[in-house]
């Protein structure tokens, strides 16, 4: 091999090596796109961990990526590399949300709005994400549980459960007199309705249609006396002075 | 001789071989024929090897995360172990069986043939015509090498995915722009740079030191690339304590 071709062959090396170095640079870090893009500024008061290269979503299809972060004053700059398909009017919503709690992972939920105007700049909502605020309730209410120790709970179970024996024991004593006083009220209406059943005199007397006949001939036949007396009361009266 | 002085002398070696007057017009064409045998002869072997690299994390990570992850994280952790583990590594310890025994036993069989004794008559610095070139087409060569080796994985692993593991190219692409990091990137490369440093002073070293005849041209071939792999590996650890510790 000449010396000429090895030199070439060299530069050619080195050439190669240096355009892959870039090419893959670019590649990894996510600056190589073949879609057309436009930046669109968006300002956050806290952009809560959203990193170079996290993707915008529209209507939950990504659609952009973060293309820098800047802190400006008290907030900060996001520039969204958006795909320029899509139009953000004045009123579009930026919001920051947590793609997973635990990979921390952030995207940018972008919800265009319909006014006919296009700003300079957005206004991103900030705040505590929605699946975060959850999770740190379940951390807190996980820490409280953690907090009780099995042998508190199980004192606190035996002096429940002395606690309710103790309690059942006052409402039998309690209840003792009543009952036995029921009991003996339960016998006495047994042998009066034994009584009532017809066997002895009062029931007899209650159940017997004779009787009762005999009794209401009798008080029509003492009514017609009555009324006869008050008619002729001289022929039952007989009033002699002398 | 004891560790320290063998260090003590390994280290004196590679700083009287690099600092010195370079003279590029004198040295330049053999820095040139150093990247040539490094780089371009090292080619082939590396892109093979790089391929299998990436054949095998795409499959051993495909089957650790069968089922319990999402399919984006195979080119997140294929991405990273390529870039920051097994691309620089394996490029080096492939790049140090191959040069550094060359290295070794040439120049130690112009040892023993008294040629450097010849080279110290004519008033040539035998460690500006001899090593500097190795060591400077080799911190050319190597990295350029690694940069090489991690695109051929990273294309390869990306392909299989996509047609074996049923991992569309743009989801393996996600994770792996997702979770890429520059420092990685770059602390990928630093480490070829060290590498590349002990690789080819190993080589020359080794093949000064020998005194004797054929066998111990052999010996000193074998010598450095043991240590040059044995240097690889604590400088491996030694710079990715230092960048990701």
């Amino acid at each position: 091999m000449t010396r000429g071709m090895r030199e070439s062959l060299v530069g050619i090396f080195v050439i190669v090596g240096v355009i892959i170095f870039i090419a893959l640079y670019t590649w990894l870090s996510g600056r190589l796109s073949l879609t057309n893009t436009y930046d669109a500024d968006v300002y956050f008061e806290d952009v809560e961990g959203l990193r170079v290269g996290d993707p915008a979503f529209v209507f939950g299809i990504e659609k952009g990526k973060v293309k820098s972060l800047k802190i400006e004053g008290d907030r900060v700059l996001v520039v969204l590399a958006m795909d320029s398909d899509i139009v953000l009017p004045e009123d579009t919503r930026f919001v920051i949300r947590a793609v997973s709690y635990i990979g921390a992972d952030k995207y940018v939920k972008v919800t265009p709005g319909k006014s006919d105007n296009i700003p300079e700049f957005y206004i991103g909502m900030s705040g505590s994400l929605e699946l975060e605020a959850v999770v740190s309730q379940l951390d807190s209410l996980i820490t409280t549980f953690s907090k009780i120790e099995i042998p508190d709970l199980n004192e606190a179970v035996g002096k429940l459960s002395r606690d309710i024996t103790r309690n059942l024991e006052r409402l039998s004593s309690v209840v003792r007199h009543p009952v036995a006083r029921i009991e003996t009220l339960v016998i006495r209406m047994d042998s009066i309705s034994m009584l009532l059943k017809g066997d002895g005199t009062m029931g007899k007397l209650l159940q017997s249609d004779e009787l009762y006949e005999e009794i209401r001939e009798t008080n029509l036949a003492l009514k017609a006396l009555i009324t006869d007396i008050n008619e002729n009361p001289k022929k039952y009266l007989q009033i002699k002075v002398f | 001789m004891n560790l320290f002085n063998a260090i003590g002398d390994y280290s004196s070696f590679f700083f009287r071989s690099i600092f010195i007057p370079w003279q590029l017009k004198q040295t330049g064409y053999r820095i040139l024929r150093q990247v040539y045998e490094v780089g371009i002869n090292s080619l082939p072997i590396i892109l093979l090897i790089a391929a299998f690299v990436g054949l095998v994390s795409v499959v051993q990570t495909s089957y650790q995360i069968a089922g319990t992850m999402p399919r984006y994280i195979l080119g997140a952790t294929v991405g990273r172990m390529v870039m920051i583990e097994l691309g620089p590594i394996l490029t080096a310890l492939m790049v140090s069986g191959r040069c550094a025994s060359s290295m070794a036993a040439e120049i130690g069989t112009m040892r023993v043939t008294e040629q450097i004794d010849a080279l110290e008559i004519m008033a040539i610095d035998p460690y500006r015509f001899l090593n500097l070139p190795r060591i400077v087409g080799t911190f050319i060569a190597l990295p350029l090498l690694t940069v090489i080796a991690e695109f051929d994985a990273l294309i390869v692993s990306s392909t299989y995915a996509h047609y074996f593991l049923d991992v569309p190219f743009d989801v393996f692409n996600y994770g792996l722009t997702h979770y890429f990091y520059t420092r990685e990137f770059f602390g990928g490369l630093v480490k070829a740079f060290f590498f590349s440093g002990v690789i080819a002073t190993s080589g020359c070293y080794f093949g000064f030191k020998v005194r004797g005849g054929a066998r111990e041209v052999g010996r000193a071939a074998t010598h450095a690339v043991v240590t040059a792999s044995i240097l690889v590996l604590v400088l491996d650890f030694l710079v990715a304590l230092v960048i990701f510790g």
